[in-house]
């Protein structure tokens, strides 16, 4: 029988590693060499921020299947966490930079454990209005606690001014991958086969022994942590935020982005999120007005995509390099030579 | 002891008391039925006993231990299987991915051997095993979803309606099945509308009406019953 010729596990992490290190310095290079101007690079990074709030998402909708409309809650918590911190915790710099990130994710993620365990009991619409309203209670707590017991907190509806700006390609580059890598790897893993079987089937996989609630919370945990960690990187990448940031047009926006990526493909979430993130910017640049109804064009754009693709651009389907290049190599029929050649020497 | 010992529980769909007092046992080595019509609560008993819905009062033993307040993953893993009605399976998982899921309280090592004894039982499942799920027939989907109950390696098996919507011939089969496995040494506690059929196969039977329990005996004398051949079985 002819064999299919597969890459070895190592030399996967190996050619996925170096295209990684490769795009970073595509980018490096291309900023440092002035080619791309401050105002794309400002892009660039807003395009890493919504990438890792919309792979987040994606992990809750498309992997777990459920619908949470308050992701834009998890950013605000996360971002204004670390517009706190980074504003007075005493030493500055990367170490207090990273610190803030992860304390961001921490935080936002215990949110998403108080607010999955009553959440995930209710499902479909139910579990979209509790998000909706959790996003809006967030958004209305930071509204109003500018100063606790005379200390400032979150500045009110004026925003949390002077957040150092920290925010670099490097930063944004490195905190994709990871949340790339880290959702990528937990789906492959046994925990993924389990999350999947819930969206499959929740009886089907209760009856398999999978602990149902446990599994439904962590997902909705670990979508709620790399959201804190997309804000923390918009706070300092802004340095300044408002509540008004985070309402619930901005969930509706990466809840967009995923529906059209395609639920459960990380690379449709990718895309999309570069995509309608460009976008905007490049209406802005045509015309003030048609920047104003790009939330009509996105609509429009959904109910296009919802009639003629309803599993989104993307479906299901999820890139792998090794599965090309394992692909071309079939095709073209080298493998067959190396096996003869094998055979040969035996 | 009995292998499942169920005592006296009471299970409540909010103010609708569904079962009322119901008690049974289920040996090692049988094949115990619950016949009853529509709405008798069959189904309720099946998942109260699994952990999916929780009795007021009584007690539920299963190998001595008590599992009436256990979790249902907990419950799979101490050898009780559950195969719910209407053939849930991971529509979009292909078959062979189903059934690896079915290990999924087991050990890495024990899914090789697992998936061989499953597809010597049901070759038709080795024919589709690349096939995603969804796409089976309803007769193979319920030998699907009783194989991957079969993966966690039960000592009790549980299936619920194994012959709701299933043609005629692919009844026969699934019954066959479930015979095979009997003789396997599995125990098998089956709940069907079906009375015919699971009489035929049953050591023993119980009748629901309602949410009570209304006569038990050995599978021959239930069939022969003039009151059960009026309700269940057409005259």
């Amino acid at each position: 029988m002819r064999q299919r010729f597969e890459i070895p596990m190592p030399v996967r992490y190996l050619v996925n590693g170096v295209l990684i290190v490769l795009l970073f310095l595509l980018g490096q290079f291309m900023i440092s060499a002035g080619i791309l101007s401050s105002y794309f690079q400002k892009i660039l990074l807003q395009v890493g921020v919504y990438i890792i709030a919309a792979v987040s998402l994606n992990m809750a909708t498309g992997y777990l299947g459920q619908l949470p409309l308050g992701h834009a809650g998890f950013m605000a918590v996360g971002g204004y966490t670390a517009g706190i911190f980074l504003k007075n915790f005493p030493i500055k710099g990367l170490p207090a930079f990273i610190l803030a990130i992860i304390l961001a994710g921490i935080v936002a993620g215990i949110f998403g454990i108080l607010i999955g365990i009553p959440a995930l009991r209710l499902k479909g619409d139910y579990l979209a209005i509790i998000t909706l309203g959790f996003g809006e209670i967030i958004r209305v707590i930071l509204l109003n606690i500018d100063t606790v017991l005379g200390f400032k907190f979150t500045g009110g509806a004026a925003g949390l001014m002077g957040i150092p700006k920290y925010t670099s390609f490097p930063a944004v580059y490195i905190c994709v991958v990871i949340t790339c890598l880290f959702i990528h790897t937990m789906m492959k893993s046994r925990h993924g086969r389990a999350i999947l079987a819930i969206r499959e089937n929740e009886i089907a996989a209760e009856s398999c022994g999978v602990n149902t609630t446990y599994y439904k919370t962590m997902a909705f945990t670990a979508s709620a942590f790399f959201a804190g960690v997309a804000g923390a990187l918009f706070a300092s990448y802004l340095g300044l935020l408002v509540p008004g940031d985070f309402g619930f047009m901005k969930s509706i926006e990466i809840l967009v982005m995923v529906v059209l990526g395609g639920m459960g493909s990380m690379l449709g979430s990718v895309l999309a999120a570069a995509v309608l993130t460009i976008v905007p910017f490049a209406l802005q640049s045509i015309s003030q007005t048609v920047a104003d109804y790009r939330m009509v064009i996105y609509s429009v754009l959904l109910i296009v995509v919802m009639i003629f693709k309803p599993s989104g651009l993307l479906g299901t389907y999820d890139f792998s390099l090794t599965r090309i290049i394992e692909g071309l190599i079939n095709r073209a029929g080298i493998h067959d030579g190396v096996a003869r050649k094998g055979e040969q020497s035996k | 002891m009995a292998m499942l010992q169920v005592d006296s529980i009471n299970v409540f769909y909010g103010s609708i008391h569904a079962i009322k007092d119901v008690s049974f046992t289920v040996e090692k080595g049988e094949i115990v039925t619950l016949i009853g019509a529509n709405g008798a609560g069959k189904s309720t008993i099946l998942k109260t006993v699994s952990g999916l819905l929780r009795s007021r009062g009584g007690a539920i033993q299963f190998h001595d231990s008590p599992i009436s307040a256990a979790a249902p993953h907990k419950i799979v893993s101490m050898g009780l299987a559950h195969v719910p009605e209407g053939r849930h399976v991971f529509a979009q998982m292909t078959v062979e991915e189903n059934l690896e899921m079915g290990a999924y309280t087991r050990p890495q090592g024990e899914i090789a051997p697992g998936l061989e004894r499953v597809y010597a039982q049901f070759p038709r499942l080795k024919e589709r095993r690349k096939q995603v799920s969804g796409t089976l027939s309803g007769g193979e989907q319920q030998m699907l979803a009783m194989g991957r109950a079969l993966m966690s390696q039960p000592a009790l098996l549980m299936l619920d309606e194994p012959s709701m919507g299933l043609a005629p011939l692919m009844v026969e089969q699934i019954f066959d099945i479930v015979k095979e496995l009997h003789k396997d040494g599995v125990t098998v506690l089956l709940v069907e509308q079906n009375a015919q059929m699971a009489l035929s196969v049953a050591d023993r039977g119980y009748v629901l009406e309602t949410g009570k329990i209304v006569l038990t005996g050995n599978g021959k004398e239930l069939l022969e019953d003039d009151a059960v051949k009026k309700a269940y079985l057409g005259g």
